[in-house]
């Protein structure tokens, strides 16, 4: 048995792929790559696959973390090199880990996520919005019937330059446990902006350190622990 | 059009987040061909008229794509019905529906070919053409309009979407759509000599130009080179032909051997409604049900051999890493050598976390040592399709299965581990009694209890009843429907009796079936009805849950036409249909001599084992000739057995 860490990108119509199509999308993956994936027992077979965070339908990616277990062990340079060939458009894989497979699941040890969020129409005063968002002491939202205080799930909010075609942008970083997290919608509806003129793009989730998992640093680190 | 790719790809990101299932109207699938346009002459756009759910599982679909794209100077992208969220959101943008590959909007093709399977799309087509800024009637089209054209099932009779299609093409389409795109291609060089004059006479004879040299293709039928005439009594009386090349019969178009399947299908990322691989394994079937269009117009049988097949499997799984495959055909168990295909699917594929699915199998209980030989199928319920529940009706409607057969099949079904039995029945069938409705009731229920005596309460019979329609080329294309007190009454029995633990019955609405009815067996009047119908609102009419019952009746009164007319009315044995131009290579009074037996309960063999002259071996001859080899599962003809057939005979063709 070999459990396996893979960070992949989801971009262009890819975005439209919904997090439970998402799962068949990499099981054909595998298969299309000849890549035996570890099936459950039960009634109906399902391969094993865990992805840490469902990006909510319609966001791009640059880093989706997914686990996977395969029955006998490959190189992970020969199951990228087979992967790389079977990928739908819009999918790329940024990197293949082994790790312990015993090691916790994603879903535990995920605390943040970071996103670029582009408006697609001008916001005259988008600084001036965001300075007021950032000094309410809460700001309680509605999600589906439940009230939730968002201020204490923004790490950081800040404005960034402009994009190639002049969009505005924002930097966004969040609580993602599982009790305690936020989407960038609802801190763009809090801004007092529709949703569906802009674009989300998710450019990192960010892992607390404890499994000794790759790469968990976060340069951001200090601007959460300040906010 | 000013709306380019670019524009419309901008706005999407828009509109986009704001529908269901935007996976629908994205594009970029794996396996889909995006070519470049600027290097490519001929583009078509292959449109089903239903959502990307279910046109995504459209063979027919799949094969044109491939088809068409693997010619160097042509390219087919795919577009499909928006669902309404889209279609709103569409229409609020004022943009245009457009293909999924490029983004183009649909009038930027050369070719629009229409996959029309069932009538009930037909309100979706006009509502496509509208939403892609295209003149939905025919005539009001010109050289600079995409060419329309349609084919699939519904088509055999084409009458009642003439006024909307420039072009139909009656029958197989994997041979003659190269013939339209080399004529096409042709003519479209030939415009581009001439002087660019935007005079609209002229564009309107250039486009006549294009028909004309359509119509010299075989198959193809263009409804514009033709005028209808009716009796008094409003009968149908004759087509006129308006345009000298053009043929008084059409005759449908056919393969000489199935030509290989296509492996390369487009992954979707959503969930479609067959979400697998479909193989077609074989084409036509000799049974003979009497209500059956499918095995009427799909004759001769012709089969693929097992190598072809496994080879389709491997291919299309390493190209798709699909999970699922689908052997598909009208009678799986009429497959010649179907228990050595079973064998060899299950040695090449058993390691592969695959599942088969085997579908339309006979009630005999050879199916289920067939379905337990096939160790990769799922055991999620046993499909019987008995059609009715007594002897008597099963001979009027040719479907040979006695129910000790269907019993004994049942008890062996359930002897297997097969939890579930779903049996599929049809009320309103020629000379139908409440007693023979009844027999549905208590053979289910007979059904249950062989079930319960295996496995206890753990057994299921799941009953699906849907409503007989006498289709254009069928024996029983001379019946009526029933009339909706019948139908309710036929349901009430069932309803009341089908109920407790064990037993699911489902049935087709009778709106569904009349709708269904109409547009079968309409003529060309009914184009102005679909167009009526539409304007009021109908759309989407396969959905129970969206059919404009009363924009359809509303249409009917505004164009004074009686709906009964078309499908309540006996027909006289020498009446003259509005579809009879189409020739489907069987006589028509083959189909009356096997309607006339069937009033007699007289049964049909299944023809694999002895030709009945159904007229489609002499219609094809040559083609058979050309293309010696065992393909075709037709039998020798015995001369003498073809003169009593011919001397059996009532009315001339």
């Amino acid at each position: 048995m070999m459990r396996l860490r893979i960070d992949f990108s989801k971009t262009d119509a890819m975005r439209f792929c919904g997090h439970l199509d998402l799962f068949r999308t990499w099981e054909r993956t595998f298969r299309r790559a000849g890549v035996n994936l570890s099936y459950t027992q039960g009634f109906k077979h399902h391969p094993r696959m865990n992805i840490a965070s469902a990006l909510p339908l319609g966001f791009t990616s640059s880093h989706e973390v997914m686990d996977v277990w395969l029955d006998n062990p490959l190189s992970t340079e020969q199951i990228l090199q087979s992967l790389r060939q079977t990928l739908p458009p819009g999918m790329k894989i940024n990197q293949i880990t082994p790790i312990e497979i015993s090691a916790p699941s994603l879903q535990s040890i995920l605390i943040g996520s970071e996103y670029i969020t582009i408006f697609l129409d001008p916001i005259a005063d988008l600084a001036k919005r965001v300075t007021n968002l950032l000094n309410q002491p809460s700001i309680l939202i509605d999600r589906r019937g439940k009230i939730i205080d968002l201020r204490p799930l923004l790490f950081a909010v800040e404005l960034l330059p402009n994009d190639n075609d002049g969009h505005q942008q924002l930097f966004l970083c969040v609580s993602s446990t599982q009790e305690k997290n936020a989407r960038p919608d609802e801190v763009v509806r809090a801004l007092g902006v529709d949703p569906t003129s802009a674009l989300f793009h998710r450019q990192r989730l960010i892992f607390s350190n404890e499994d000794g998992g790759p790469s968990l640093t976060h340069p951001e680190m200090e601007q959460i622990k300040r906010l | 059009m000013s709306d380019t790719p670019l524009e419309i790809q901008q706005a999407l990101q828009r509109i986009l987040p704001k529908v269901q299932k935007p996976g629908r109207y994205s594009g970029g699938e794996f396996n889909q061909i995006l070519k470049d346009w600027t290097k490519v002459d001929l583009r078509v756009c292959l449109v089903f008229p239903d959502i990307y759910d279910i046109g995504m599982s459209n063979l027919g679909l799949a094969i044109l794509y491939e088809l068409i794209n693997n010619r160097k100077d042509a390219l087919a992208e795919r577009a499909f019905a928006p669902w309404l969220d889209m279609e709103e959101q569409l229409r609020q943008a004022n943009l245009p529906l457009y293909a999924l590959e490029s983004k183009h909007p649909l009038t930027d093709f050369d070719i629009l070919g229409f996959t029309l399977p069932y009538e009930s799309l037909y309100t979706n087509a006009l509502n496509i053409l509208d939403l892609a800024h295209i003149p939905l009637f025919s005539n009001q089209r010109n050289s600079h309009h995409p060419l329309i054209i349609a084919g699939g099932h519904a088509t055999f009779n084409p009458e009642p979407m003439h006024a909307f299609i420039d072009a139909f093409v009656i029958g197989e389409g994997e041979e003659v759509i190269q013939e339209i795109l080399n004529v096409y291609s042709s003519w479209k060089q030939d415009q581009s000599l001439l002087s660019n004059s935007d005079d609209p006479a002229n564009s309107k004879s250039r486009r006549q130009e294009l028909l004309r040299r359509l119509v010299k293709i075989d198959g193809i039928y263009i409804p514009s080179f033709y005028k209808a005439y009716y009796h008094t009594d409003q009968t149908f009386s004759h087509l006129e032909c308006t345009e000298p090349s053009a043929p008084l019969r059409v005759r449908k178009r056919i393969v000489a051997k199935l030509p290989p399947p296509p492996t390369h299908f487009i992954v979707p990322f959503i969930e479609t409604i067959h979400d697998r691989i479909p193989i077609e394994i074989m084409r036509g079937c000799t049974r003979g049900c009497r209500f059956c269009q499918a095995g009427m117009v799909t004759r001769p049988v012709r089969e693929r051999p097992i190598e072809e097949i496994i080879f389709a499997i491997q291919e299309s799984l390493k190209n798709t890493g699909y999970e699922e495959v689908g052997l598909l055909s009208l009678s799986s168990s009429d497959y010649t050598n179907i228990l050595d295909l079973i064998n060899a699917v299950n040695s090449h594929f058993s390691h592969d976390h695959l599942s088969v699915s085997l579908p339309s199998l006979r009630i005999e209980s050879l199916s289920v040592e067939l379905m337990n030989s096939l160790s990769l199928a799922r055991r999620n319920g046993f499909t019987l399709a008995p059609e009715a529940a007594t002897d008597r009706m099963r001979q009027i409607i040719n479907k040979q299965v006695s129910t000790d057969q269907l019993l004994d099949t049942v008890d062996a079904i359930y002897r297997n581990g097969w939890s579930t039995v779903k049996l599929y029945f049809m009320i309103g069938h020629p000379l139908e009694t409440l007693t023979d409705v009844q027999a549905i009731a208590d053979l289910s229920k007979m059904v249950l209890r062989i079930g319960r005596s295996h496995i206890g309460n753990r057994a299921q019979v799941n009953v699906g009843v849907s409503t007989f329609i006498p289709k254009p080329h069928t024996p029983f294309q001379w019946t009526v429907c029933d009339s909706e007190e019948q139908i309710k009454a036929k349901l009430a029995l069932l309803k009341d009796q089908l109920r407790g633990k064990g037993l699911k019955l489902t049935w087709n609405p009778p709106d569904a079936t009349y709708l269904e009815a109409w547009l079968s067996k309409g003529d060309r009047r009914m184009s102005a009805v679909i167009y009526q119908a539409w304007r009021l609102g109908a759309k989407f009419d396969a959905w129970n849950d969206q059919r404009n019952f009363s924009a359809w009746k509303q249409a009917f009164e505004l164009n004074q036409l009686d709906p009964a007319f078309y499908i309540h009315r006996p027909r006289s044995l020498q009446e003259a249909f509005p579809w009879d131009h189409i020739d489907i290579g069987v006589r028509k009074k083959y189909l009356l001599q096997d309607y006339q037996w069937s009033l007699t309960g007289k049964p049909r063999a299944d023809c694999r084992t002895q030709c009945y002259a159904c007229g489609i071996l002499p219609v094809f001859k040559e083609l058979r000739q050309n293309n010696p080899g065992d393909a075709w599962k037709c039998p020798e003809v015995q001369p003498k057995l073809k003169e009593t057939t011919i001397a059996h005979d009532a009315v001339t063709n």
